[in-house]
Formats: C-alpha cells, structure tokens, sequence
C-alpha cells in the first residue's frame, strides 16, 4: 500500500507528460495565425512568495539501537519557506518542514499515545534551469534569458529542467516512554543536496515579459544529499547523566558524529494550479527517505509518505529588466 | 546528448523516481518477530551491552545453551516469556526486565530479599514514630521523635519530590533538634536528581562519591572512561552538620543504593540497618523484535575503594529488626539510630 501513491503520482505526472502530444494537433492550426514578437530583455520579475502548507501521510522510523523492529504511524507535516527569484534566474528557497507522527510498534500492535517522532527539516536550496523551454507539441525550444521569438498569447505546453544545489538539516526525535532511560533518541543528518527537477507548463501563454500565465504547472524533482555529517547515539545509546552536572552539559555526551555518504534521498511529484500572477496551490506528493548506515554505532532510517498542499503566495514583485517589444 | 530530447529525460527522472518512493530497497527488512528471532535477540544484546558480568559471575554462552534449544517458532507467547524469564532471572539483577502486554518479568532474586528480609515494619513506624500529627512535605512524611530531640525523616520513593528547599523547610521547623535519623528502608529508587538535592545540605568537602562508566563495546570489559563524581557544592544552602543517620535494609534498590553509597563519604553521616539491594547501574530500554519491551544495564559504577557495590551497598553499623521489639510496638533500628544521635 505504501507504493500506491507515489506510483499514482507517477502515472498522472507520465500522462501529463504525453497528453499535450495528443491534443496539440488540433491547436497547430491556430498557430500560424498568432502574432509573435521578439521580447528583448535580460531577465524576469525578482519575486519574494511565502510557502505555507501541511502534509498528511504515513512516517516510519527505526533505530536499531533500540529495537530492531520499524515503529509507523499517521504524520502529519506543517512546512513554511521563503522562495526568491523568477523562474528565469536563480531561485533560492528556504523550507522548514516539521512533522509530528504519532506510533504503533510493530508486530503486535499496542496503540501507545505516549510514542511519537518528530522530524524537523531545514533546506536552503539554489536551482536554476539546466535547460530551455521544450515545446512538447513540436521541436522548439524557448532560450530563457536572451532573446528569444516568443507566440504571443498562444497557448502552448513547455518542460524544462533545473538543477539546484544547497544544503539540508535533519533533526529525528523519536520517543518512547517504554524504553525508560533510552525513552528519548535523537539523530541528526546535515550536509549538502543536490537535486535535478523537471517542470511541466500546461497551456502556457506569454505576455510580454514573462511566462508565468502557464495556468497549469506539474513538477517532479528528486535529490539527494550525497555525504552527510550523522550525530547519533554511541554505544550506551543513553547518557551518562549522573546528576553532579547540568543536564544540558550531559545531553548528548555519549552521541558521536560520523559521516554516511548518500545519506539522504527525496521526491516530490506534483501540481501546481495559478491562482494569480505567482501565486499558486501546489498538491504534492513528498517522499523522504534518510538513513546513518552502518558506520555508526546504531542504523537509523526514517522515511515518510506524505501528501501536501502548499500555498505560495507573492509576497513582493520587482520588474528587473527594461524589456523592450519588437513587433515583427 | 542526454539534454537533447525532453522525453529522454523526462524518461531518466521517471524511471529514477519509480526507484524511489519506496524505502524497502534501501532498508533492510525488520528482524522476524518469531520466537527464535526474540530469544536470539535479547540473548545477543545482553551479551554486548549488558555492563555487570564482571560482578554478576555468570556464563552466558551456557545460558544460551541450556535455554535455546527449549525456542521453536510455534511456541506459545507464554511459553516464550517462560524461557525469557529464566534467561534474565540467571543476572539476578533488579534493572533487568522484560514486559508485554500481559505480564512482566523481573529478577525473583531481589524480589524475595526485598520482602523476605525486609527490615521494616510499616504499622510500628506509622502509629509509633510518624504518629498522627506527622508532617508532609513533599515527598517527606516526619516528626520528632526521642522527646523532641531527634527528627525522624521517613522518605519512601525517589520519585517522590525532594527539592533542597523542601528540605531546608523541613530541617528549619526544628531548630533545637540534635540529628536527623532518615529512613530510606523498601525505597525501590527513581529520580537521580532527588539525591542531589537531599545531598545539597550536606557539608560538602568536595570528595569522590564514586566513579561510573559505560558499556563502549560488545566485549564484556569494553567500558568507556571512568567519570569521577564528587560531592555537590552546599552554594547558598546552610549544610546540615549534625549527626545525620540514614536507615537502610534489603528493599533499597537503584538511586536509593546510590544515595547511600554517596553518604557514606560525609563525615556526619552514618548508615545503619541491612545492605542495600544493589542496583547502582544504569539501565537502558528497547522493544524486542515482538514487541515486547525490555531493560538492563548499561553502566557500572565504582565506590571510592574500588569496589563495585552492585550487589548492595553494606551499612556501616548492621542492625537488623527485632521480631521481639516490632511485637511491643519499637522499630530498634530507628531507636539505635536516635541513640546514637543522643549519645554523639
């Protein structure tokens, strides 16, 4: 059951894919009847939008320092992020996702109120297009950034890749109060990602500036983290805590740090639906997947399934270039 | 080129990302909740990280040996928490459990010498020293006792609150007293901290209390490095330095072991009655593969003259209780105890 959505996910992204294949030949027609234009300018909007949503699935979570058995249970996940840039330029987002998963043990099932885990995640991230525009209906390409011959008002279906890089942190706090004194584990992952998306522009039309009329957009991306700084408990798995010191000076005194190469990996697959000039609905689904390997004292993988909505919302528009129109 | 055609790497991504979404190829599978599997389990991780088989003289292989063959994987859950129990009671150690839905599992060992050696009686020590007029402050039940002379403490439970203050308040109420006789008798333990605060009024020299490691490895005597704790500092706090008597017997287990062999470095203080149960080691818990959850140690703890009291911490004036006085209503430990009080 765990595989349904994002293979669900997966089929509605391919059929998007090819159904423009499919309806672009009536459109053809139409075409040679549509002004073009040459817009010559260096770059789009600077924008600021504010990413708010929640997501809702299933987390898993398993640390073998304390049982070698995966703890799952209903997640839900608050996110909130800052996106900065234009789709024609570099775009740095940053992304706090929290979620709280509340936990059955496995195999015998004893619904426990008092076992959770928490997972914070923080993502800084740079992306840019690798790529330009691919028509989807014929062998045209859009060159984002120079000048380019753009079919004014008509509608057309566009992909186009971008490749980001940045760095993540992960915070897991599982507890539970079954295992006394270890009743709490925490593992932290931080290190660089890099991450390569492909974005589909449903029934696209251009003003004179800029593309963002696309009233339809379904993304895909995937990336990883490939070397991971890992603090995770050592040996004891619980402190030394003897009283005689603060207890924040004996927090984390038996955790050790190791490093884990490809320790991190995620997908988000999606659809993004234009509610105005850059704002927009986005309903997605987040697969997230990390684990410290075997190097350290204790394997700890988490992953989770989780099906968001997120809206982003303009926050502040800035018109960089001086474009200027050449009727041909 | 891969970035000449879309489709190609619409394709990659597609195909990169059916491989993903799915963290069953990444993970290996959960260790099988058969009996076998549990036994073999909790078998193996006491043999790695359980920190006393220096002190509890046990040979582990042969536990396996004996008990291994009785598992089979259609046993009964009952069956199976037979066999664990006979596993864990080989330690003898009250930190080591295991626990279901159902039942729980201990050291039989520390439960019988808990209650068959106690050397407490509850009734004699409510009616005739607490008394009716007693006091309670926080976790602490008292009253005077020897004519107003004495301060009989009676505290039953680490987990119950013991903040200096408290004790401070309780010490401030008498003022003209000339000892206190504390009574930790069939205290199970619980709270680390609560020793800490009780020491706090204690005239500090700052000396060793005693020394703990941790389990380091899977090797029985891989430990980490010794930690050296000392006595804490009296800060503000005006240390108690009157005669201080603290009343032990066989039910003292955990942070009650642990409270006496700290104060047993203060000059002021002498402890009285049976030794202690034990328990001075840390334990740690988990689920076994079947869910059922259990504990056990990982950590030792050393005594100033090198010893490992885990097995209980001696007194250091034995007396134990007297069918004859419970019988005509004295508790002769705490009378011991307010006579030496008097006599100091």
């Amino acid at each position: 059951m765990r595989h349904l959505p994002s293979h669900i996910a997966l089929l509605i992204f391919a059929a998007a894919c090819l159904w423009p294949s499919a309806v672009s030949a009536q459109e053809k027609s139409d075409t040679t009847k549509l002004e073009e234009i040459v817009v010559q300018h260096s770059y789009g909007h600077k924008t600021t939008s504010l990413r708010l949503g929640i997501g809702a699935g299933y987390a898993l979570y398993r640390d073998l320092g304390t049982a070698p058995i995966s703890f799952k249970g209903l997640a839900l996940q608050p996110v909130v992020g800052l996106e900065l840039g234009g789709m024609r330029r570099w775009t740095t987002t940053v992304d706090a996702f929290t979620s709280v998963a509340i936990l059955e043990d496995a195999p015998q099932p004893k619904f426990n109120f008092g076992s959770f885990g928490i997972s914070n995640t923080l993502r800084f991230k740079m992306k840019r297009h690798i790529t330009s525009l691919w028509s989807l209906e014929s062998e045209d390409k859009l060159y984002l950034g120079h000048n380019d011959k753009y079919p004014l008002g008509q509608k057309k279906h566009y992909v186009f890749f971008s490749a980001g890089f940045g760095a993540a942190n992960f915070l897991d706090v599982t507890v539970n109060p079954d295992y006394e004194n270890a009743a709490a584990g925490v593992s932290d992952f931080i290190g660089p990602e890099l991450s390569l998306r492909a974005d589909l522009y449903l029934n696209t039309i251009f003003n004179s500036y800029d593309i963002d009329k696309a009233d339809k957009q379904m993304h895909c991306e995937i990336g990883l983290m490939p070397l991971a700084a890992v603090l995770r408990p050592g040996y004891s798995y619980i402190d030394n805590y003897t009283a005689a010191q603060p207890v924040m000076d004996a927090l984390f005194d038996d955790y050790e740090w190791h490093i884990k190469p490809f320790a991190a990996i995620y997908t988000d697959i999606g659809l993004d639906i234009l509610t105005g000039p850059y704002n927009r609905i986005s309903v997605s689904y987040l697969w997230t997947y990390r684990s410290s390997g075997n190097s350290g004292q204790w394997r700890f993988d988490h992953a989770s399934h989780l099906l968001h909505i997120d809206f982003i919302v303009l926050l502040k528009s800035k018109r960089s270039c001086s474009g200027r129109i050449i009727k041909l | 080129m891969l970035w000449k055609n879309h489709k190609t790497v619409t394709t990659a991504l597609l195909a990169l990302m059916l491989f993903a979404g799915c963290e069953k190829i990444f993970m290996p599978r959960d260790t099988e909740a058969t009996p076998t599997a549990t036994f073999d389990y909790l078998w193996q991780q006491i043999d790695e990280r359980y920190s006393l088989f220096d002190v509890k003289k046990v040979d582990w292989d042969a536990v396996r040996d004996s008990l291994r063959p009785r598992v089979y994987d259609e046993m009964s859950n009952d069956s199976l928490f037979a066999i664990l129990k006979k596993m864990i009671n080989t330690l003898d150690d009250g930190h080591v459990d295991i626990w279901g839905n159902y039942d729980i599992a201990s050291s039989e060992q520390i439960y019988l010498q808990r209650y068959a050696n106690s050397n407490f009686d509850l009734n004699t020590v409510a009616l005739n020293y607490l008394r009716a007029d007693h006091h309670t402050t926080g976790g602490l039940v008292y009253n005077s006792i020897a004519g107003g002379q004495v301060l009989y403490i009676r505290y039953s439970s680490f987990s119950n609150s013991a903040s200096t203050a408290l004790m401070q308040t309780v010490i401030n109420r008498y003022p003209d007293i000339k000892g206190i006789v504390f009574d930790i008798r069939q205290n199970g333990g619980g709270e680390i901290q609560n020793e800490w605060n009780l020491m706090a009024l204690l005239p500090s020299q700052g000396q060793l209390l005693y020394s703990t490691q941790m389990k380091a490895g899977p090797a029985h005597d891989d430990f980490g490095p010794l930690k050296q704790v000392y006595a804490p500092d009296n800060g503000d706090n005006e240390p108690f330095t009157k005669p201080f008597v603290l009343l032990t017997d066989r039910g003292c287990y955990s942070a009650a072991s642990s409270f006496a062999l700290c104060l047993k470095s203060y000059p002021n203080v002498t402890v009285m009655g049976d030794t202690t149960a034990g328990g001075l080691a840390v334990p740690s818990g988990g689920a076994l593969p079947n869910g059922w959850n259990y504990r056990f140690c990982v950590s030792r703890t050393i005594a100033p003259d090198g010893i490992n009291y885990e097995h209980g911490v001696p007194p250091d004036q034995v007396v134990r209780l007297s069918p004859a006085a419970i019988a005509a209503g004295r508790d002769n430990i705490i009378d011991s105890a307010a006579t030496l009080i008097l006599n100091n």
